[in-house]
């Protein structure tokens, strides 16, 4: 078994809002291998991007957070104060967002930007910072990076700013980077570049990755493991393989159908999955996707089923897991 | 939030237009149109006529419009405003410098403390939104919006100079002689600064890139003193211009007020004498005041923002 | 208050599964297909309600902009019916009756030339009431007219209104108004003027500003697809559709334009005596403000109470009509 780098049970996040309660994340337990590229997919509002928020403790303070640990390198960060959390944010965890556009403050320089966590967690001098800066602008193939880092984030496009922000998580060599939709908000040709640009400092850095994204493509290429979530819970998870070739989950089969693939010229056609998400305020007492699975069984409204091994690192939460279900099982088309 | 932004040269030149434009030609006209002039004699029955006539002369009353309009013109090219009609032997430049110190002090102290005051309650409620601290700025704001400078003015005059003794009830010279007045003019825009920074600052404190701060392990400090309040401050700093123009309007009733020797006193005393030329100059130099203002708020707001820097 | 409450409160216990994958379940019609009609699926039970409904159940539940719109109907009836319901007028002067506190006779004391001071406050109220409302009227209609032509022709039309605009706006408005006042006189009229030549630029803009963003949008090609006249569609669509901000805007001239005319009555180039108007009672009550305080009470009184309720209806309006601007 790989040593853990991150391990996460339990984990709970709910927010207060002027409605009552959302319940965002109900009690997850996940885990992220040192070395490995960890992908967490899911429709929006399925709670992957709150999962890995609550765990940077970055939400803001209309949120509560509860777990069984959250277990980073050994040390469980829920029982740390605000002040280990900083000297691990940016340092030990980087991050990088969806949105490269709003990410960086505008009135700052790039160069002021990327020297910021180097100075507070590496204790650098402005001169060396700007030098590790500069190489690191180099490093996510920023050409002319002295110049580029007395830009404006204005200056840049949205492509460059992707990489800069890139540059800036990786710049305090973390062990572990959250990228947080890191492609979604860019054209299909830069996305390509920005994934391969991680795939290639992931092998140079070893570094860990965790890449949330709603786009089941953007996970076959890079990813080894993935998890799939669903309505704050998680429904299946595995490796890359299983999951795209032996999903145990109505919902993971739903994803798959409803992403268009190119280059094979197949016959068949989009599927979309009906209906949308649960109301996370009133979540349902059974299964999330229950009302919107084609093989539902009447015991899926009434009690969520756990994780269940069904492979060699692939488990799955669907009933159609239990013994008595398999009259069910044929009705799944794959 | 980013400022629909024209060149700052070319907002110089819109103001420099209008600044030549309107004050000047709708002052020469009002000098003719208006009912009564300083030297009516229809008012000052006392005036002989062969005087009247000498004084008309004197100021070139009886020349053709046209020609007053290139001798005045003339004239403000040298820096030249004319004389004043009713204040014998002053002209409206030395009107200016004699009025211009009090007034400016009175602004000056006014901006400094607004900006002193109104900056750090307007973060403060921000960051305790629903505080104790929080309520008392937005009292505190309502009022300064809602009450005119003026009652504001009369009440203090009332409480602390006549009741309370605590301060002279009008006059000028000394920094007790301020206080009431400083805090008068102040008041409003501390309101607009509060709201203004409290509002902006909600805003920024949403903005993804203090969550990127905050995600490269910024301490809080820094993360509200360096990349929040960089940002939150835009908005004040258009707001300045209009600002200084509040503060004239204010200065006029406060001026009058508390009997401070400034402009606004000087212009209010013109307006109700008809003593044109005066209101004529001190309109012209007003303007000019002004728009000076607005150009400088434009240069500070390019500082602050790079985005306006490079703009067309 | 929101870190008061505690951590726990907000999580509920999490309650074991009834059933587990690893149960022997018996009851084996748990696992018949499941109706969709038993699905649960996201009912949306809210009712759902038209954008002036939706603002008016909002402005309700405003405690402030409910009771800044009880204080101005006040206002209005002491406006209508004040000097009605004593026998004296504004400019009676009863000089057996001079500097009175207020007593049984005179409810708010009489000044020094024994005029009744309830009567006067009334009567300013009607002057300040009158003044806020027809300022704020005449500039909604010359702005949305003007913003409405310039945003909707636009090309050079609008640059050149746009262009005057500017010009404008770029002289101190409290000048234009000073000198319009010496111009035209000091009564209502003139302050009205002087009000209608500078305020209806920032209606103007907006309109303009307004009509720009919702022109481009799909709803006001559908209709010229479908033949609608261009001004058809402004009438129909553009105006309604951009009617709520306007009202916010307007509805914050009204108690700019009663300052304006307090202010310039109390530098003495507003409303001249005998008209009372708040501006000149104040202006009038300084002489003699240490010993008769009641003068100067009342109308400052009366002008904050009403300043305050418009701006808090104001806000109301702003955070019910126009929720983007909600600060």
């Amino acid at each position: 078994m790989n040593e853990r780098l991150l391990d996460v049970r339990s984990l709970r996040t709910n927010f207060l809002t002027g409605g009552g309660i959302v319940n965002a994340v109900r009690g997850i337990n996940f885990h992220v291998d040192k070395g490995e590229f960890l992908g967490v997919a899911g429709e929006s509002g399925c709670g992957k991007s709150v999962t890995m928020l609550s765990i940077m403790r970055l939400l803001p303070d209309t949120a509560r957070v509860q777990s069984q640990g959250i277990l980073f390198d050994g040390v469980d960060l829920q029982t740390q104060k605000m002040k280990y959390m900083r000297s691990i944010q940016g340092n030990k965890i980087g991050m990088i967002f969806q949105d490269p556009m709003t990410c960086l403050n505008p009135l700052y320089t790039i160069g002021n930007q990327l020297m910021e966590p180097l100075q507070i967690h590496k204790k650098l001098s402005r001169k060396e910072a700007r030098k590790r800066a500069a190489e690191m602008l180099d490093l996510v193939g920023i050409s002319n990076p002295e110049r580029r880092l007395r830009q404006y984030p204005h200056e840049f496009s949205g492509g460059m700013r992707q990489r800069a922000m890139i540059a800036m998580a990786m710049s305090c060599d973390p062990k572990l980077l959250i990228a947080d939709e890191p492609t979604t908000a860019l054209d299909v040709t830069i996305q390509a570049q920005i994934l391969d640009l991680m795939k290639n400092l992931k092998q140079k850095f070893d570094t860990s990755t965790a890449l949330i994204t709603h786009d089941l493509g953007v996970i076959a290429s890079v990813c080894t493991r993935v998890i799939i979530m669903y309505g704050g819970l998680i429904m299946e998870q595995g490796y890359v393989e299983d999951i795209f070739y032996r999903p145990a989950h109505p919902y993971t089969i739903g994803l798959l159908k409803s992403v268009p693939s190119a280059g094979e010229r197949t016959q068949e056609q989009l599927t979309p999955i009906p209906g949308t998400p649960p109301d996370l305020m009133n979540p349902p007492p059974g299964c999330p996707f229950a009302a919107r699975c084609s093989v539902a069984m009447k015991i899926c409204a009434l009690a969520q089923p756990e994780l269940h091994e069904v492979g060699d690192n692939h488990a799955a939460a669907c009933w159609l897991n239990h013994p008595k279900a398999s009259h069910m099982k044929g009705r799944l088309e794959v | 939030m980013v400022r629909e932004y024209g060149s700052i040269y070319n907002q110089a030149i819109t103001c420099s237009i209008s600044l030549h434009v309107s004050p000047h030609n709708g002052n020469l006209f009002l000098m003719h149109a208006v009912p009564g002039s300083p030297f009516n004699p229809g008012e000052q029955k006392n005036i002989p006529d062969e005087i009247l006539e000498q004084i008309r002369a004197k100021y070139g009353l009886d020349d053709p419009p046209w020609k007053q309009y290139i001798t005045y013109m003339g004239n403000l090219l040298k820096g030249d405003l004319g004389d004043s009609f009713k204040k014998i032997n002053y002209s409206v430049s030395e009107l200016v410098e004699g009025g211009f110190p009090a007034s400016a002090e009175v602004g000056f102290w006014s901006i400094i403390i607004s900006l002193v005051v109104g900056l750090p309650l307007g973060i403060i409620s921000a960051l305790k939104r629903g505080g104790w601290m929080d309520w008392a700025s937005m009292i505190l704001a309502t009022i300064g919006i809602a009450v005119p400078t003026f009652i504001i003015a009369m009440l203090m005059m009332y409480v602390f100079s006549m009741k309370l003794g605590l301060l002279p009830v009008f006059g000028w010279g000394t920094w007790k002689h301020m206080v009431i007045p400083v805090v008068c003019l102040s008041l409003s825009p501390i309101a607009y600064i509060t709201r203004l920074m409290r509002s902006s600052m909600l805003e920024v404190s949403r903005q993804d890139y203090i969550r990127t701060a905050r995600a490269k392990g910024v301490s809080e400090f820094m993360v509200i003193a360096k990349h929040g309040m960089r940002n939150a401050i835009l908005p004040v700093v258009t707001y300045l211009g209009p600002l200084v123009a509040g503060l004239l309007t204010g200065s006029f009733a406060v001026e009058r007020l508390f009997m401070i020797p400034g402009l606004g006193r000087y212009f209010v005393t013109a307006v109700s004498d008809r003593d044109y030329s005066v209101i004529l100059g001190l309109t012209i130099f007003y303007g000019a005041f002004l728009m000076a203002c607005i150009l400088v708020v434009d240069i500070l707001y390019a500082i602050i923002d790079p985005r306006v820097r490079y703009t067309e | 208050m929101k870190s008061n409450r505690k951590k726990e409160a907000i999580f509920q216990p999490v309650a074991a599964p009834i059933y587990t994958l690893e149960d022997e379940i018996t009851d084996d019609s748990l696992f018949e297909p499941l109706d969709d009609a038993e699905k649960q699926t996201d009912v949306i039970s809210r009712p759902s309600l038209t954008y002036w409904q939706n603002a008016w159940q909002k402005l309700r539940r405003d405690p402030l902009a409910m009771a800044g719109i009880v204080v101005i109907i006040l206002m209005i009836l002491l406006a209508i019916f004040g000097p009605l319901i004593q026998p004296y007028t504004y400019d009676g002067q009863d000089y057996s009756a001079i500097n009175q506190t207020p007593n049984a006779q005179h409810w708010f004391g009489t000044d020094k030339f024994g005029r009744d001071l309830f009567v006067r406050v009334a009567y300013g109220a009607r002057i300040s009431l009158t003044v806020g409302f027809a300022a704020a009227a005449i500039n909604m209609v010359i702005g949305v007219l003007y913003g409405g032509i310039s945003g909707y022709v636009g090309g050079s039309v609008d640059m050149v209104m746009m262009r005057i605009v500017d010009i404008i706006s770029a002289i101190p408005s409290l000048l234009i108004i000073i000198l319009v006042m010496v111009f035209l006189g000091a009564n209502m009229k003139s302050i009205l003027i002087a009000l209608c030549l500078t305020y209806w630029i920032g209606t103007a803009r907006q309109v303009r500003g307004q009509i720009l963003s919702i022109k481009n949008q799909d709803f006001a090609l559908a209709a010229k697809v479908i033949g609608e006249s261009d001004f058809q569609i402004l009438l129909r669509h553009l105006v309604p559709n951009s009617m709520g901000p306007i009202i916010v805007t307007v509805t914050f001239l009204i108690p700019q334009a009663i300052f304006y005319e307090a202010f310039l009555s109390f530098i003495g180039i507003g409303i001249s005596v005998p008209v009372a108007s708040w501006g000149t009672l104040a202006n009038d009550s300084l002489a003699n403000m240490n010993l008769y305080p009641h003068l100067m009470l009342f109308p400052a009184v009366a002008i904050s109470i009403t300043m305050f309720a418009l701006n808090f209806i104001g806000d109301g309006l702003r955070d019910a009509l126009d929720p983007r601007l909600k600060k």
